[in-house]
This record gives C-alpha cells, sequence and structure tokens, in this order.
C-alpha cells in the first residue's frame, strides 16, 4: 500500500463510519468499483470496529479536564481515613491528592510529607505547633490546615481544597491592572499579617504558593511548609531553602530570618504583577546573583503606578531588611491607602461587589428575583418584608449578585443586625463602603458625598432594629443620590416614601414553590435522602413547617440521622405540643419554634452548652473567644473546632466572611436562633457566669491595647469588629463586673474611643465610671490609678467636643487623683493633660509654667515616654507663644527620647513639630529633611491624620521654596507639591477632616496659580469656599489668591478689589502676613497703572510689616516684589524711589495692631 | 523537586508557537533521562512479565520536571508532546540493548498497556508496536504520530490538535482509522494480506 492510497482508504473509512452498520458494506463497494484491491482493505479494517455496533468510540480521545490519566497504581486507595479521589499535583516536597473525609463528607486537600520521620523531632514539634496555629487562626486568606495526621511510616497535612488558579498563571497572561491587582495584594499582605502575628513565617512565598479562586478570593498555600521541607538538620537538602528570584538575600545567605523574609517575597510578587515580568529574573544563578548584588530600581515599573506603591515596592525590595517596611500590617495599610486615594479619585473603585458568600446552594425563588430585579429598575428603595426565617436575606443577597452589570460601581452588603442604637446605623454602612471612621465628620455626610454620583446598589440587611434610623438615613441618601438603589430587609417596612414593598411569603404549600420547598430539603439533606421514595414525605414536612426556609433547612440537617419519615413523626408529636410561654405563637413562628427547638434537642449535651453560650456575643464573635468564653476549662484545639463545625452543619451557626479580612473569620447566628439562644440562655441560669466571662474575656482581649507602638491599626480594627460586644460588656449587666475592672478595661480603650471618634459614648463611660469611683468614698492607691486614666482619657474627648472647661476641671482632679498616689506616669499623664487644655484655652504661659514644674520634677522619675511627651507639649505651648527658638529646643529633645523609645509615632510627630520651626525660620533644607522623615514613619504606621498634616506642609515648604517660577527645577517642585496636595485632599475627604480640606484647596489652588492654570486656581479657590464649616482667616487668603490671578490676567481694578478686601479682613482678623501681602498686591497694581509714587508707599509699608512679623513671603513672591522694585528704581531714578521708600516705611501716627 | 529549567523552557514559549528547537532539544534529553531511570527502577520492582504504563512514566517524570503548577495546559502538551517521543526511545534503546546483550535479563519482553485502543486497557509488545509505528509512519506520518502521543504520552483530542497545530475533528479521523489500523495488524490479520 503506497501513502496515496492509505489516504483514501483513510477518507472511505471515515465516511462509512458515519453511516449505520448495516450500510457500510454497500457504501464501501460502490466507492471501491474500480479498485476493488483497496475496497478489501477498507472492508477488513471496518471490521476491527467495535463489536456492536462497528464504531469508534468518541472516549477514545477524551477532552483535557480528563487528563492527566490518573493511574491506578499511582493512588493510594486510602490516606489515614481519607479516600483518596485523585492526584492534585505535586508540592515542594511530596505529592498532593484529594481526598475525601468520610465522617465530614467533604473534600479535602491531602499533602503527604515524604521522609519527615526520619527528620528530628523538633523539627516536626515546631512544625505541629505551626499547623496548629495556623488551624487556629483560621483566617480567609490563608489555606486552612485541618489536620497534620500519620498513616504508618506516611505523615500528611490535610488543607482545605480550594479550586483557583494560582497568582503564577493568572501573571502570565501579562501586566495585571491595578484594579484587579491591588485587591489580591491586599488579601496576601492580610494572610501575612495575621500569620506574621503569631509568629509563623511563609519562607517560600511565590506567585505558585498563591491561589486566586473565581471569585476573586485569595488563598496564601504551604505557610511555613518550606522550613519543614529542608530542616538544616537534613544532609540530604543542606543550604537555604525558597525559590530563586523569590527568596530574600539574607535566605539565600543562609542567614536567620524573620517576618521580612516574606516582605521581600512580597516585594518580588508586587513588581512581577505589576510590570508582568519577574523582580529577578534570568536562571536561576542569575537571579539569585541580581538579588544579592544589584538594587531594584522601580522605574521599571510601568507608568501609572502610584507614586506611593511604587516608593512600597522599593522598600520592600531593600537588600538590608532593616529598610524594608515595618511590618506586613504597614504594607497592607500603604496598599489600603492606595487604594482608597484612588477611591474618590476615580469612579468606579467601590465597583467591586461585596456579598457575603455562603457554603450552600440558593434554591429557587425564581419568581421573587425576577420582580425583585424589575423592581430595583424603577423604585429606588425595594423593601423585602417577612418573617423572621423567610430567607430575605439570603434572597437579597443572591439577586444582587446577578446585577453586577447593572450596578458598574458596586454593590455592598451592610448588616444592620448588630446596630443597638441609631448611630450605629450609619456606622455599621460606612463600615461596610470602607469608609475610614476616624477623625471627625458626619458619618452620614461622607456616604452621601462617596455615594452621590455612583450607579452603586445598598444593601441593607436587618433593618427592623432600628427602622426609624434606617428609614430617615435612607430618605436622606435617596435624595442626594439618585443613581443609588437601596435593597432592604426588614421584618416591616421602612416607611420612607417611594418605598417599594415585597412580602417575601414562605416557599408556598403548593404548586411549582412547594416543589422548591422540597428542593430545598433534598439540598440540604445531602446524600442521605432517596429523593424518589421520601418526596412524599418531604413535601408533608415541607407543608408543617409552613414553608419557611430556615425551618427546612434545620429540619434537613436531621436527615444524616432521621428518615424523612421519621422526622414527619417527630415534627407532628411536636406542633401538638401546646406552645411554650403565655402568649400563644402564630402558626408560621410555632413551626419554626419547633423546628428550633427540634435541633436544639438532638444536640449532644456539650453542644447544647455552646450554642446557648454563644447567645452571650453581639455582633458574633472570633473562634478564640469563642473557646474561652463557650468552653468551659478554656478550648482544646480541635476539639473546639470540631464543635463549631458540628453547629455549623446543622445550620445554627455561620462562619461569615466579614468585612475586615484581618479579623479572621466571625461566628454568627441568624438573628431568630440568637433569639431562640439567648432564651435558653436565660431559661438555665447561666447568663450572669457568662456575661462574667464575656466580659473578663473582652477585658482581657484589650489589656494589651497600646496604641504607642506600630500596633495602632491592628488594635482599631478588632475594636471595630468588637464594638458591640464591648458596649454589651460595660452596659448590659453591672454585676458582671467591678467598677475597678470596667476602670481598667476603660483606661485601655481611651485611645481607641479617641481615635475613632467615639466621644459621645467614650465620655459616657468614663462619666459613669469616675462617678461610680467618687461615690464609693476616698481614693486608695489601686482605685486613684484607675481614676486618673479614666478621668485623663475623659478630658481627651471632652476636648475633642469643644467641652473645654469640662476638660480643663477633669484634668485638674486628675492631676489631683495623680499627687496622691504619686506615681510618676499618672503624674506626666495627668499634667500633660491639663498642660494640652490650657494651651488649648489660650493659656500658654500657664501651661508652660506647669510643664516647666513637671519636667523638672519627673526628670529621673518619670518613665522616657511621657517625660518626652511633656517636653513635646511644652515645645507646642511655646510655638503657640511665639517663642520658636525654645519651641525648637524642646522638640528637638523629644525627638531624641523618642527615638531612644523607638515610637514611631513619637517621632514623626516631634520631626514634623521641628519642620514646623524650621519652615517659619526660613531654614529650607532642614525642614524638608524633618518633613520627608515624619512622612515615611506615618506612612509606615498609618497614620492618616499624621500624613495630611505632613504632606500639606511638604507641598507648603515646595510652593515657598519656588524661585522664578520658570526653571525645570522649579515646574517639577510645583508637580511635588501640587501632587503632595492632591494625595492629601483625597486623604481628608474619607476621613472627613474639613478645616484641612478647605486648607487644601487653597493650597492648591496657589499651586494651580503659580503654575499659570488661573481657571483651575479658581475653581479651587471656590470649591474651598464651599467646604462647610467657619475657618478663621480663610476668606481673606482665597482674597489673596484671586488678586494675585487678576494681577497677572492685568485685570487690574479686580487685583485691587481683592487685594483690598483681604485687607480689610486681615486688620479684623489681625493677621499681619495677610495685611503685607495685600499691600503688595496693592504695590504692584499701582505700578502696572503708572502710579508710581503710590506703588511705593504701598511696598515700603509692606515691608516695614515683614520687618516687624519676621514672617517672610514665599521666595517667588519676595522674587516678584524685588523685580518691581528694580523696576521703580530704574524708571524713577534712584534718589527719588529712595526718599518715596524711606517716605512709606514710617510707621503711620497711629500704630497698626501689634503682631 | 520540579526542575525551573524544564518549567522556565515550557514557559518561554507563547501558547500558540512550537517549541525552539533547542528548548525541545533540553526537554527531551532530560525526559529520556528521567524516563529511562523510572523505567529501570519499575522493571526491577516488577520481576517477570513486565508491564509498563507508559502513560504513568510520563506522568511522573512531568512531575519531577516540571513545576505543574505554574504551567498552563498547553506547556504541559508541549512537554508530553515531547517526552512521548522520549519514552517511545527508552523502549526501542531498551529492546536493541536486549537483543545486543543476548539474553539479557527481561528486556526481551516488554509489554506496555495503551488505553483507548481497545474497550479496555490492553497489552501489546512494545517492540511489535514499535514496528507497527514505523511502518505507519511510512503511510501517514502525522497518524503515527497521533498514536505516538495518545499511546505513550496519554494526551487528549485537543491536546495532540494543539501539540500538531491541526484541528481537534482532524485529529479524531486520524485516531479513528490509526485504531482501525491498529487492531487489524496486532490482530495478525493485516489488511494488506492478500486474499486467502
Amino acid at each position: 500500500m503506497t501513502p496515496a492510497q492509505f489516504a483514501r482508504v483513510r477518507e472511505i473509512l471515515l465516511e462509512a463510519l458515519d453511516l449505520p452498520l448495516a450500510e457500510r458494506a454497500g457504501f464501501v463497494d460502490a466507492r471501491c468499483a474500480h479498485d476493488p484491491a483497496l475496497g478489501r482493505i477498507a472492508t477488513r479494517l471496518l471490521a476491527h470496529g467495535d463489536p456492536r455496533d462497528g464504531s469508534i468510540a468518541a472516549s477514545d480521545l477524551p477532552e483535557l479536564p480528563e487528563l492527566p490519566e490518573r493511574l491506578a497504581e499511582d493512588l493510594p486507595e486510602r490516606i489515614g481515613r481519607y479516600r483518596v479521589l485523585r492526584r492534585l499535583g505535586s508540592g515542594g516536597m511530596g505529592i498532593v491528592y484529594l481526598g475525601l473525609d468520610p465522617d465530614l463528607n467533604r473534600e479535602v486537600a491531602i499533602k503527604t510529607l515524604p521522609g519527615i520521620l526520619s527528620r528530628v523531632e523538633p523539627a516536626l514539634d515546631r512544625f505541629r505547633r505551626e499547623a496548629r496555629i495556623l488551624a487556629r487562626l483560621n483566617h480567609p486568606n490563608i489555606a486552612t490546615i485541618f489536620s497534620l495526621e500519620q498513616d504508618g511510616d506516611l505523615v500528611f497535612l490535610t488543607m482545605e481544597w480550594i479550586q483557583g488558579e494560582t497568582l503564577a498563571v493568572h501573571m502570565e497572561r501579562g501586566p495585571m491592572g491595578l484594579d484587579a491587582f491591588l485587591p489580591i495584594l491586599r488579601q496576601i499582605a492580610c494572610a501575612l499579617e495575621a500569620a506574621h502575628g503569631h509568629g509563623v513565617i511563609h519562607r517560600d512565598l511565590k506567585p505558585a504558593n498563591v491561589l486566586v479562586t473565581r471569585e476573586g478570593f485569595v488563598k496564601v498555600l504551604d505557610f511555613g511548609i518550606a522550613k519543614l521541607a529542608s530542616d538544616p538538620q537534613d544532609e540530604d537538602d543542606p543550604g537555604p531553602i525558597g525559590t530563586p528570584g523569590y527568596m530574600s538575600p539574607e535566605q539565600i545567605r543562609d542567614e536567620p530570618i524573620d517576618a521580612r523574609a516574606d516582605l521581600w517575597s512580597f516585594g518580588c510578587i508586587l513588581h512581577e504583577g505589576l510590570a508582568g515580568e519577574p523582580a529577578f529574573g534570568g536562571a536561576p544563578g542569575i537571579r539569585v546573583r541580581s538579588s544579592l548584588e544589584t538594587d531594584y530600581d522601580p522605574s521599571r515599573l510601568p507608568d501609572g503606578v502610584p507614586s506611593a506603591l511604587r516608593e512600597m515596592t522599593r522598600r520592600l525590595l531593600a537588600r538590608d531588611p532593616r529598610e524594608r517596611p515595618l511590618s506586613a500590617a504597614a504594607a497592607r495599610r500603604t496598599l489600603d491607602e492606595v487604594v482608597e486615594t484612588q477611591e474618590i479619585a476615580r469612579v468606579g473603585d467601590l465597583s467591586a461587589v461585596h456579598l457575603p458568600l455562603y457554603l450552600t446552594r440558593f434554591i429557587g425563588r425564581e419568581a421573587e428575583s425576577i420582580e425583585i430585579r424589575g423592581l430595583l429598575d424603577e423604585r429606588q428603595l425595594v423593601t423585602l418584608t417577612g418573617p423572621g426565617g423567610c430567607g430575605k436575606t439570603r434572597l437579597a443577597v443572591e439577586v444582587a449578585r446577578t446585577l453586577a452589570d447593572r450596578f458598574p460601581d458596586g454593590i455592598r452588603f451592610a448588616d444592620l443586625a448588630s446596630a443597638r442604637d441609631a448611630g450605629g446605623v450609619p456606622r455599621r454602612i460606612a463600615f461596610a463602603l470602607g469608609l475610614d471612621e476616624g477623625a471627625v465628620g458626619d458619618p452620614r455626610a461622607r456616604i452621601r458625598a462617596l455615594l452621590a454620583s455612583r450607579k452603586f446598589l445598598l444593601i441593607l440587611d436587618n433593618c427592623e432594629h432600628q427602622a426609624a434610623a434606617c428609614g430617615d438615613l435612607v430618605m436622606s441618601l435617596l435624595e442626594s443620590c439618585p443613581a443609588l438603589r437601596i435593597l432592604a430587609t426588614s421584618r416591616g417596612p421602612l416607611g420612607v416614601d417611594g418605598e417599594s414593598i415585597l412580602r417575601i411569603p414562605p416557599l408556598g404549600a403548593s404548586g411549582r414553590q412547594s416543589e422548591e420547598a422540597v428542593d430545598l430539603f433534598l439540598d440540604r439533606a445531602g446524600p442521605f435522602v432517596d429523593a424518589k421514595e421520601s418526596h412524599d414525605a418531604i413535601r408533608e414536612i415541607c407543608r408543617r413547617l409552613d414553608g419557611l426556609p430556615l425551618a427546612i433547612e434545620l429540619a434537613a440537617t436531621w436527615a444524616s440521622i432521621l428518615s424523612p419519615e421519621t422526622i414527619l413523626g417527630r415534627l407532628d408529636r411536636r406542633l401538638e405540643l401546646p406552645a411554650a410561654g403565655s402568649t400563644p405563637r402564630a402558626g408560621r413562628h410555632r413551626s419554626l419554634r419547633a423546628t428550633i427547638d427540634g435541633s436544639y434537642e438532638a444536640l449532644a449535651p456539650e453542644e447544647k452548652a455552646l450554642f446557648r453560650a454563644l447567645a452571650i456575643f453581639r455582633g458574633g464573635c472570633t473562634l478564640e473567644a469563642l473557646e474561652t468564653v463557650c468552653i468551659p476549662g478554656g478550648g482544646s484545639g480541635w476539639r473546639a473546632l470540631d464543635l463549631v463545625r458540628s453547629l455549623a452543619a446543622k445550620s445554627l451557626l455561620e462562619r461569615s466572611a466579614g468585612a475586615d479580612p484581618h479579623g479572621g473569620p466571625r461566628y454568627r447566628m441568624l438573628e431568630t436562633i440568637h433569639e431562640y439562644a439567648a432564651e435558653k440562655l436565660g431559661e438555665s441560669g447561666e447568663g450572669p457566669a457568662m456575661r462574667r466571662a464575656h466580659f473578663s474575656y473582652f477585658a482581657n482581649l484589650f489589656s494589651g491595647c497600646d496604641l504607642k507602638g506600630a500596633e495602632q491599626g491592628r488594635w482599631a480594627a478588632r475594636f471595630r469588629e468588637e464594638e458591640e460586644n464591648l458596649r454589651a460588656a460595660f452596659e448590659d449587666d453591672p454585676a458582671a463586673s467591678s467598677v475597678a475592672e470596667r476602670a481598667a478595661l476603660a483606661a485601655r480603650l481611651a485611645d481607641l474611643w479617641i481615635l475613632l471618634g467615639r466621644w459621645e459614648e467614650g465620655r459616657r463611660i468614663c462619666a459613669g465610671i469616675l462617678e461610680a469611683i467618687r461615690a464609693s468614698g476616698p481614693l486608695d492607691t489601686a482605685v486613684a490609678e484607675d481614676f486618673v486614666r479614666v478621668a485623663v482619657a475623659g478630658v481627651e474627648m471632652a476636648r475633642h467636643q469643644g467641652e473645654l472647661l469640662e476638660a480643663e476641671t477633669l484634668a485638674a482632679e486628675a492631676l489631683a487623683a495623680a499627687e496622691r498616689t504619686g506615681d510618676p506616669e499618672l503624674l506626666a499623664m495627668s499634667s500633660n493633660a491639663l498642660g494640652r487644655i490650657l494651651t488649648f484655652r489660650g493659656k500658654p504661659d500657664e501651661a508652660r509654667r506647669l510643664f516647666d514644674a513637671f519636667l523638672a520634677r519627673l526628670a529621673q522619675a518619670g518613665d522616657p515616654w511621657n517625660h518626652a511627651n511633656l517636653l513635646f507639649n511644652r515645645g507646642v505651648a511655646l510655638f503657640t507663644m511665639e517663642r520658636p527658638e525654645e519651641a525648637t529646643a524642646d522638640f528637638r529633645e523629644c525627638l531624641r527620647a523618642m527615638r531612644e523609645v523607638g515610637d514611631p509615632r513619637g517621632i514623626a510627630l516631634a520631626l514634623n513639630a521641628l519642620g514646623r520651626c524650621f519652615l517659619i525660620s526660613g531654614e529650607l533644607d532642614e525642614a524638608r529633611r524633618a518633613f520627608e522623615e515624619s512622612l515615611a514613619i506615618k506612612r509606615e504606621i498609618g497614620d492618616r491624620p499624621g500624613i495630611v498634616t505632613t504632606l500639606l506642609n511638604l507641598g507648603l515648604l515646595e510652593t515657598d521654596a519656588l524661585r522664578s517660577l520658570e526653571s525645570d527645577s522649579d515646574r517639577a517642585s510645583l508637580r511635588r507639591a501640587r501632587r503632595g496636595f492632591e494625595e492629601a485632599l483625597e486623604l481628608t475627604r474619607t476621613m472627613g477632616d474639613r478645616p484641612n480640606e478647605a486648607r487644601l484647596l487653597l493650597s492648591l489652588g496657589h499651586a494651580a496659580f503659580l503654575a499659570g492654570d488661573h481657571d483651575a486656581a479658581r475653581r479651587r479657590f471656590e470649591e474651598g469656599l464651599r467646604v462647610p464649616g467657619e475657618r478663621h482667616g480663610y476668606a481673606s487668603s482665597v482674597q489673596l489668591g484671586l488678586g494675585h490671578i487678576a494681577l497677572r490676567e492685568r485685570r487690574l481694578d479686580a487685583a485691587r478689589e481683592h487685594a483690598s478686601a483681604a485687607l480689610a479682613s486681615a486688620r479684623r482678623e489681625k493677621s499681619r502676613n495677610v495685611e503685607a501681602e495685600a499691600l503688595e498686591i496693592l504695590g504692584a497694581a499701582e505700578a502696572a497703572s503708572g502710579r508710581l509714587e503710590s506703588a511705593i508707599d504701598y511696598l515700603a509699608r509692606a515691608s516695614r510689616i515683614r520687618g516687624e512679623i519676621g514672617i517672610i513671603a514665599p521666595l517667588w513672591a519676595q522674587e516678584q516684589v524685588r523685580r518691581l522694585i528694580e523696576d521703580l528704581t530704574r524708571s524713577m531714578g534712584r534718589p527719588a524711589f529712595e526718599a518715596a521708600w524711606a517716605r512709606g516705611r514710617q510707621p503711620p501716627p497711629s500704630a497698626t495692631a501689634p503682631p | 523537586m520540579p526542575g525551573p529549567e524544564i518549567t522556565a523552557l515550557l514557559l518561554d514559549a507563547t501558547a500558540a508557537t512550537a517549541l525552539p528547537r533547542s528548548a525541545a532539544d533540553q526537554i527531551f534529553a532530560a525526559a529520556y533521562e528521567e524516563l529511562h531511570s523510572i523505567a529501570v527502577r519499575e522493571m526491577r520492582k516488577e520481576r517477570a512479565g513486565h508491564t509498563l504504563q507508559p502513560t504513568a512514566l510520563l506522568n511522573e517524570a512531568y512531575i519531577k520536571l516540571v513545576d505543574a503548577s505554574r504551567v498552563r495546559w498547553q506547556n504541559r502538551a508541549h512537554f508530553f508532546g515531547i517526552a512521548a517521543h522520549a519514552m517511545r526511545q527508552v523502549l526501542i534503546d531498551h529492546a536493541r540493548k536486549s537483543a545486543a546483550a543476548k539474553r539479557g535479563r527481561g528486556w526481551k519482553r516488554v509489554m506496555i498497556t495503551v488505553s483507548g485502543l481497545y474497550a479496555d486497557d490492553h497489552e501489546v509488545n512494545a517492540v511489535d508496536l514499535e514496528l507497527l509505528l514505523a511502518r505507519l509512519a511510512g503511510l501517514h506520518p502525522r497518524m503515527a504520530r497521533v498514536v505516538e502521543l495518545r499511546v505513550f504520552g496519554g494526551l487528549s483530542g485537543a491536546e495532540i490538535a494543539f501539540v500538531l497545530g491541526v484541528s481537534r475533528k482532524t485529529i479524531v479521523d486520524d485516531w479513528r482509522v490509526a485504531t482501525l489500523w491498529l487492531r487489524a495488524e496486532l490482530s495478525g490479520e493485516s489488511a494488506e494480506d492478500p486474499d486467502p
């Protein structure tokens, strides 16, 4: 046979194979009539088709997903108690299988660790310890380790099995956009933050170890496993661990490493994602060499990468670990800032869809879903109402999930169940929107501002608890945000105009909806029920349960032990019971009640106790809280996890993907179930003991709270998550704690209340505690300490609320109490508080005397931090008294002390204050150095109000230092200034910091003017004037700006008008600096009109004022004045000029206001 | 440990084009070496009536040489495409060696398991299959390559189509015809026999 013949045979066979068996022979004969030999070959070959139908099965060439072929002998039947399903791949050290846990019927990843047993025991011990930590950490961005087990010689890990692509695969598609990449980075940073916080280092972080699910969730794999993989004791595999190209220099050199090694690897990922190429590429040797020898060059990042991100990449990839950011938390905060900076700047940054995720399938509700979608087209507010347990929340979430296209600007979910007062409603919503809660500003206004022009869907869940507050807020939101849609769930309507109410019925008793109920039961019952056989029984169960989804779900979880028929029998008996309690319950309520009863009674005693105890929490709790508070004798590792898992499997407990990823998962109960559990807790008589344990737990949790260090962000996040629990601990049951205990906790929380603006509440709690202490008789030393701490906190909060007199009185009382203890720390604290208030109340000299006295007294005894703080506060008093040299000395000394203590925030504060001193005395280089260092630290610790101040100062420095506006370097510094102002402006807007927002708009206006963009300048000034609130001296500054513009545009009359207006208000406000500048504008305008004498007069008067106050004009303005004077001298002749100048310099007979 | 080099070579190739010659050579060499040592090990383990499963050997070599988490399916197909050929070469070389060593220990009859050719997995003599493949290559080179990739590499239809740069339908057609031809030849009843 020749190839040509064979090709013909091929064609004939293929045609024949498509024919029915019976027709093939005839077909072949007909086609090969002229070549019978070929026909014979074809016929013989066809005979080798499938004996039944002669076909060649298509499955002979399987489609892709079925490969690689799983080979029986490669695949162990079982590993431990797990059935092995297939091989998932190979990790750094062993094979990874997909296994099935027969007990929990859950798929797990099994990672075998071959050869581990031969290793020294300590290595394994350490790994066990870390695995346990990670298991308990239970962080959403860390692949959860379920267990470390052993089967004969084989040691293996079982882990959460996640479907997704590794980041390595994502990255191969080229550079990732910021919008897609930032959330991934942030989640990686959160994972590192959580693990590092517990002393676990990854050691082999790389794109291949980061899994991204289709929903965009990130799971970091293989934490700490790298180290186990190559223990130094192992002679076969010496040398560093990690992957070339991602391994930090210290790892390559095999030096001891700490968490900062992971930060380097994180930097590599950051670069690779943004640039689309590895930070250190090439062959392994080259990669190693370049990471050891070359400085990373951030200019390799593409244009358009924000400078903060660029700078962070550079620092992450610093070869010296000491130059890297302090922690993953610091990196995460920088990312947050980048995200937020973009948030306001650009529409669409909220655009991600953030909705709770459920592990169970969503069943039915098709008609309602369609209706809701339709209503949202027409109405701004749709409220889903219905009894508890009818599935409103889930329905709202699932409908929202399908609407991402309709709401390009984003979808967010706010759970209002834990809002215990009206103020809680805007707070929970702000939290869901990711708005910062610190600093000042009404969250309602900021929510409105944020959503004003967005096509956004906001889901408000469980509105019934604060229906009135919800209604008010919703109404004001809808008025000012035309493109906003709100989908609310509530047991009753919100009562807002234009509200569209949709009653969500239970899954119906008949027709299609009854099938939905059956489907729901079957889905939740899992493999335990035969759908056909038990169909009638299930339908009957659903009918008895009035089609309430929650009740059906609960009943379905019984199916693992009871048949549907038995369940039905039990329900019947239960529903016939007389309803508990005095009021007869409505049928629907009764059926729900009966199922919860049933679920509860089926629990083991240990589970029952946990279930009851969980009612003590408000707004959910962490696993740790659950273990400590609810499990007698404390948690014992895996046991608590088992109980939690068991309650969750019975739908009594939910693991929620909290809005705040670094808090770990939270466990909470559905509202209906929480109410039931609370009732059971009450009946059990365990309430007081539980409340006591609850208080102790939170007192203990926050006992280490210290905002002086780099941990500030972590504490704030923790506070926000536990806020409802803390409020309950303070206020639910006075018998649960002693006054001393409450005082100690309040003292710990004080800084958080201050930082997060919980002033009203904090003051209320502090006042209550102080009152209780005063009422308990004379202060003994122990109580006095608490008293001072709580009082000082009260002082700060009163000051923030503008109650200066109350603050001063309380500060004096605190100081007196501190004197009684003689404790230097308390004395320093309270004298600081009092002195600051005195400065604020316009009595800086009194403050200074107080500080002088205490600095002398506490020089030796006081602790260094408080001493430094006293110096700082005295510096502020001196600065206010316009004694910059003495202030500088105090700030310098404070800086030295803060550096010694190592408090980054203190260092940054001192540097910023020093910079201010340098700036006003014209030492610009010194000022710049101080501001820049301060800014770097503030960025690192995430001190956002501080960042705003320093950015503003730096920008002012840049614009003040401008000379001609024509050189390249001047243009560059103008650009720098503008970028700084813009960044700071965006920060003020997220924080609601109005005074600085206005200041920044003014500064941006000036910068635009200097750049020659007059329209932009005018726009900025006008924008600034619209920022609400009264500001001293603001209007006159705007007038000056407008005057400069008019002057430059040769509109001389307008220039004179603005300058005169500025002059008038400057005299009213006693601002001589503004007065001088206004005079200079007037002088320039006169000169331009040819009125030379008058011009010289104005300029000379300005010069005299400047001489008196010692405040110099910005360099560019000085330059302008200097040139003007030169011109005037030239045109008038020197003698005439000098005579006129001397006249102008004479002080007028009635002296102007003193400086 | 998966070799970063092989992985990198695979990743360097874009999905749509063939691997550069030099990269293919390097991968071939690495795969050959790995497959050879795995085969030797398997031969020692099984005392008599050696049955090798080429696809299993390839999977093992793949896991050893390639960081599977980093590559895409196209890279995987590239690897298997080259390694399938290496596998065939390993078997041929074994056969040659055993012939040279006369009655060397056990290399005479190496059976390999092929799947997809019959309803169940089927054992064939490696030498017989090699001779058949050589003949088929003379008649229809692409069809012979499809068989190689399928039998030795265990590649799916889509993967073979990708490696050979033709449509999946063509591959399925080739495979259907090749199946008939191989079954006929292996049954000892050549399609070309003159009429009885």
